[in-house]
């Protein structure tokens, strides 16, 4: 952390940090000194806006102006065509702060946690070159669909936010190894996150979470999940108030478990649209089907160092018996489960 | 009893010859030990060659093996890195920072007739420079760097030194033996093989 200005010996960096810089010329600079310019470290100055001389050095890759007072980037950071790396932590930025053709350009790491966006800007869902970003310790209330075009992202980290959910487009960044949503309001996993087959860590502490769907257990290269302060589940009581399919539901099952065939010419259109959007139960022993009707079940398995870790799965019917899981010792501890005394009418959910 | 007098380390070599003539006793004083650390301030040019960041976890970098009398090392915390709940294997525990902050939750041991979580005793900010003790008649403790935008770096004094320690599961009071392993050694990056969490976290 230089407290002076300096360079190093190739005159590529420049370091002008903690100099309680309010405004930057670099007029003195000569034109082939500001070319070799390619990392420059403003953070912990006074800048209340972007200085635009920093917009001239057209070589420049790095720059971090964090821990400064910026409210706006302006159209002219269009010119740094070679800038990969862009920090700006603990500034005064939301989601209208940035030009509309920053979409256009070549960033590879865009770090703006500590800022005041509600929002992922539309601009960053467009940074096909984007393969990390860091929006944490903001004021973020969702995450957009649209995150799933960003293809390239390896990293993104959302932690210390207001996100209630998470959306299932999510699993659809398949190059992603790191994953935080810590810090947040998140009540449930989307099931379909077994995509994220490149996933190695996994932050979920500090959330709302009772339980992890059964799908997580695909994740087999994960190596860290962190799901401290989340209320899990500790014991699973059945639900009693479990409701009985209806008599289409009970008909359909049959129709499908049967292969009994059947045309548009035997059924209304809106029957044939129903019989299509059977559901497997997920019991890889069971041939049945459920419609709208099924039942959650919550078994205790130890997972990436986790010990007891209540996931859930839907099957058909209370009958169904539930698939293998990974762990045999775990089978036995919900076997105990399994047995609850029939006047238990509540679902109860210890945190 | 000996005491050495008591002047603040110049740098952080002064401190590790300060620590190597305080351990040459059998004898642990805490106070002086905590005094000594807490009063050498912080310069990063001094350390950042042991300060090794991980991405995904935080790491444990040897510095100095404290001719077998303790172990001395650097701990790297990315943002929202933490620890599990852990002990400390009978051993002195000192934790410095040396930046940024980490919170420090105490918790009791987990009384096993009782099968429930572990509930937390307090919690605190370690700031920049400030030492902490702990050791396992005083509880258990869970660290983290609980910043999105900062990282923190600590500098962590174990007398004797351990391998081994228990992490323990917030939820059920249960706990693992976990073997602790270096990502870097007197400067120089030493893998080992682990695929899995080592931490139940």
């Amino acid at each position: 952390m230089a407290r002076f200005p300096s360079m190093d010996e190739k005159g590529s960096v420049l370091y002008l940090s903690r100099l309680h810089l309010d405004d930057l010329s670099l007029d003195h600079l000569t034109d082939s000194k500001r070319q070799q310019i390619q990392q420059l470290h403003l953070n912990y100055n006074r800048f209340s806006f972007f200085p635009p001389s920093v917009c001239f050095l057209s070589n420049l890759e790095y720059l971090d102006i964090s821990n400064n007072a910026l409210t706006v980037i302006p159209d002219d950071i269009m010119r740094l065509t070679n800038l990969k790396t862009f920090v700006a932590k603990n500034n005064l930025l939301n989601e209208f702060s940035f030009p509309k053709e920053f979409e256009r350009m070549q960033i590879a790491t865009l770090n703006l946690s500590g800022n005041r966006f509600e929002d992922i800007p539309m601009q960053f869902l467009k940074m096909t070159t984007l393969q990390s970003l860091s929006l944490g310790g903001n004021r973020l209330k969702n995450i957009p669909a649209e995150i799933e075009k960003l293809t390239s992202l390896e990293m993104l980290y959302l932690g210390g936010n207001l996100i209630s959910s998470i959306p299932p487009e999510v699993a659809d960044l398949t190059s992603l190894r790191y994953l935080v949503l810590c810090d947040n309001r998140i009540q449930s996993i989307p099931p379909q996150l077994n995509k994220l087959h490149s996933l190695l860590s996994l932050s979920l502490h500090n959330n709302l979470l009772t339980f992890l769907p059964r799908e997580i257990l695909s994740l087999v290269h994960l190596q860290e999940l962190s799901l401290r302060g989340n209320p899990l589940v500790v014991r699973f009581i059945k639900d009693m108030t479990y409701d009985p399919p209806s008599l289409m539901e009970l008909a359909g099952r049959i129709i499908k478990s049967q292969n009994l065939p059947f045309s548009s010419c035997d059924l209304p259109s809106n029957l044939i649209r129903y019989l299509n959007l059977a559901s497997e139960c997920p019991n890889p022993k069971c041939a049945g089907v459920y419609f709208d009707s099924c039942v959650r079940h919550i078994k205790f398995v130890d997972f990436c160092g986790k010990y007891r870790l209540p996931l859930m799965h839907y099957l058909c019917s209370p009958q169904c018996s539930s698939p293998c899981s990974s762990n045999p010792q775990s089978d036995a501890e919900s076997e105990e489960e399994n047995s609850v005394p029939a006047d238990r009418l509540q679902r109860v959910l210890l945190g | 009893m000996e005491h050495t007098e008591l002047v603040k380390p110049e740098s952080l070599e002064d401190l590790i010859q300060t620590l190597h003539k305080i351990f040459e006793s059998d004898r642990v004083n805490v106070e002086e030990v905590q005094s000594i650390m807490e009063s050498y301030e912080s310069k990063p040019h001094e350390w950042m060659k042991y300060a090794k960041f991980d991405q995904y976890r935080y790491t444990r970098n040897l510095v100095n093996e404290g001719n077998g009398k303790f172990n001395l090392m650097i701990l790297c915390w990315g943002e929202g890195h933490g620890s599990s709940i852990h002990d400390h294997t009978d051993s002195h525990c000192f934790l410095k920072l040396l930046q940024g902050q980490l919170k420090e939750t105490l918790f009791d041991w987990p009384d096993r007739r009782l099968q429930g979580g572990m509930t937390q005793k307090s919690q605190r900010v370690l700031l920049e420079n400030q030492c902490a003790y702990i050791n396992d008649s005083i509880g258990l403790h869970r660290v983290e760097n609980v910043s999105h935008t900062e990282t923190a770096v600590s500098l962590h004094l174990y007398s004797p030194p351990f391998q081994t320690c228990r992490t323990f599961d917030q939820r059920t009071g249960h706990h693992n033996t976990v073997r602790m392993t270096f990502w870097s050694q007197f400067g120089e990056r030493t893998p080992y093989e682990s695929t899995v969490s080592q931490e139940n976290n």
